[in-house]
């Protein structure tokens, strides 16, 4: 491997992690985590689950490499599907169990004020519950679509399922999330930005 | 109409809308324990990866210096040093064929290990038997079918008749000469 392991691709990263560098492990990490993490919490809305998630997840790609076939799909949509297989085993379970009110508080990097704050968490529990209310094959790729930016080929990769179902999921979803959100918009809790 | 058909969120100011509400969640970010524990992890599966190779290539240099040690000794036990012993036959080698009566006693072949630790020992003498011309094949005959003589096998002697029951026919002719059966008797033997 490079000195420089931020210059190499993901799957130059992957061969120089297979012969024993652990700079290049760690860079792959850096790359992909923040999308592993932001999917895994929002779909078990827990942030331990989140985080054993996400650590699984790599350190399913330490277990087993060769799992990972370049020619079928990027390092990231492998990676998401694999938080995706893991956040659903934990999502029956945990999302049941735990409580999302008694989540940490998300609270802004910059709360201009104590009342602003309350508000901010107020729309965040609105919207983590209106997500929690729809099932998780919509959820899911609400999340991919909405929060990640991808598109239904990728998602489609992801899920494990034929573009057509991804786009009759998300427009299912989008429905759903609309009729649990429009009684909070009509009462002025969830404000357009 | 149908409320699938309905048109959802999918481009313009509805899906801004949409998008707009869902920012109100914001997600974290990953935790630096993650990258902590990641690193523990890939540096326990290196080194233990590297134990496994290191165990692997001990018991590989182990069993070289075994079987070096083993070829060494071999020819130690060879019986004579001047037939040396091939320590890895060789499966293409051809075995020597051996005639059905023949009792091997020349220098064993080389790459027949088994054959050249035993030297095979003279077969003892046998008495002498003095017999008519004829009656000797027969006598072979008969001596082949009672100790089930067979053709020999490449490697394999004839086995061998107790020297106790050999027939003293030099001592015994002359009593059983005259006790023939009278068919035997009625042979006419110089009438042609």
């Amino acid at each position: 491997m490079s000195a420089d392991p931020t210059s190499g691709t993901d799957q130059d990263l992957l061969e120089a992690t297979r012969a024993g560098d652990e700079s290049a492990f760690v860079e792959i990490y850096r790359r992909h985590r923040d999308r592993i993490y932001r999917f895994a919490y929002r779909m078990t809305g827990s942030p331990e689950a989140a985080r054993d998630v996400t650590q699984s997840c790599f350190v399913g790609l330490l277990e087993k490499p060769s799992r990972y076939d370049g020619q079928r799909a990027s390092l990231g949509t492998y990676l998401c599907g694999a938080a995706r297989h893991l956040s659903l085993r934990r999502a029956s379970r945990a999302w049941r169990e735990r409580s999302l009110a008694a989540l940490p508080a998300l609270r802004p990097a910059s709360a201009p004020s104590p009342l602003e704050t309350l508000l901010e968490d107020e729309r965040a529990r609105v919207v983590r519950e209106a997500l929690k209310a729809l099932a998780p094959l919509h959820r899911e790729v609400l999340i991919l679509a909405e929060y990640e930016d991808l598109d239904l080929g990728t998602i489609a990769q992801i899920v494990g399922a034929e573009v057509g179902a991804v786009k009759v999921r998300l427009h299912r979803a989008r429905r759903k999330l609309r009729a649990a959100l429009e009684a909070h918009m009509r009462s002025g809790t969830l404000v357009v930005d | 109409m149908k409320e699938d058909a309905k048109p959802d969120w999918g481009d313009g100011p509805e899906r801004d809308e949409l998008r707009a509400m869902l920012r109100h969640w914001r997600a974290p970010q990953a935790p630096p324990e993650i990258e902590d524990a990641l690193r523990r992890e890939f540096r326990r599966r290196r080194s233990h990866r590297r134990r496994a190779l290191w165990a692997s290539l001990a018991a590989a240099a182990t069993l070289i210096v075994a079987w070096q040690m083993r070829s060494a000794d071999l020819p130690l036990r060879s019986p004579s040093p001047e037939a040396p012993v091939s320590v890895a036959p060789s499966l293409a080698t051809p075995r020597q064929t051996v005639e059905p009566n023949r009792v091997s006693d020349s220098t064993p072949a080389v790459g027949e290990p088994a054959r050249a630790r035993r030297r095979p020992r003279p077969a003892p003498k046998e008495p002498e038997v003095v017999v008519e011309p004829a009656q000797a094949e027969l006598l072979a005959e008969l001596s082949r079918k009672m100790w089930g003589t067979r053709q020999a096998v490449p490697g394999t002697t004839i086995p061998e008749m107790p020297e106790g029951d050999l027939p003293r026919y030099r001592e015994q002719w002359e009593t059983v000469a005259g006790e023939w059966p009278l068919v035997q008797q009625s042979v006419p033997l110089g009438g042609r």
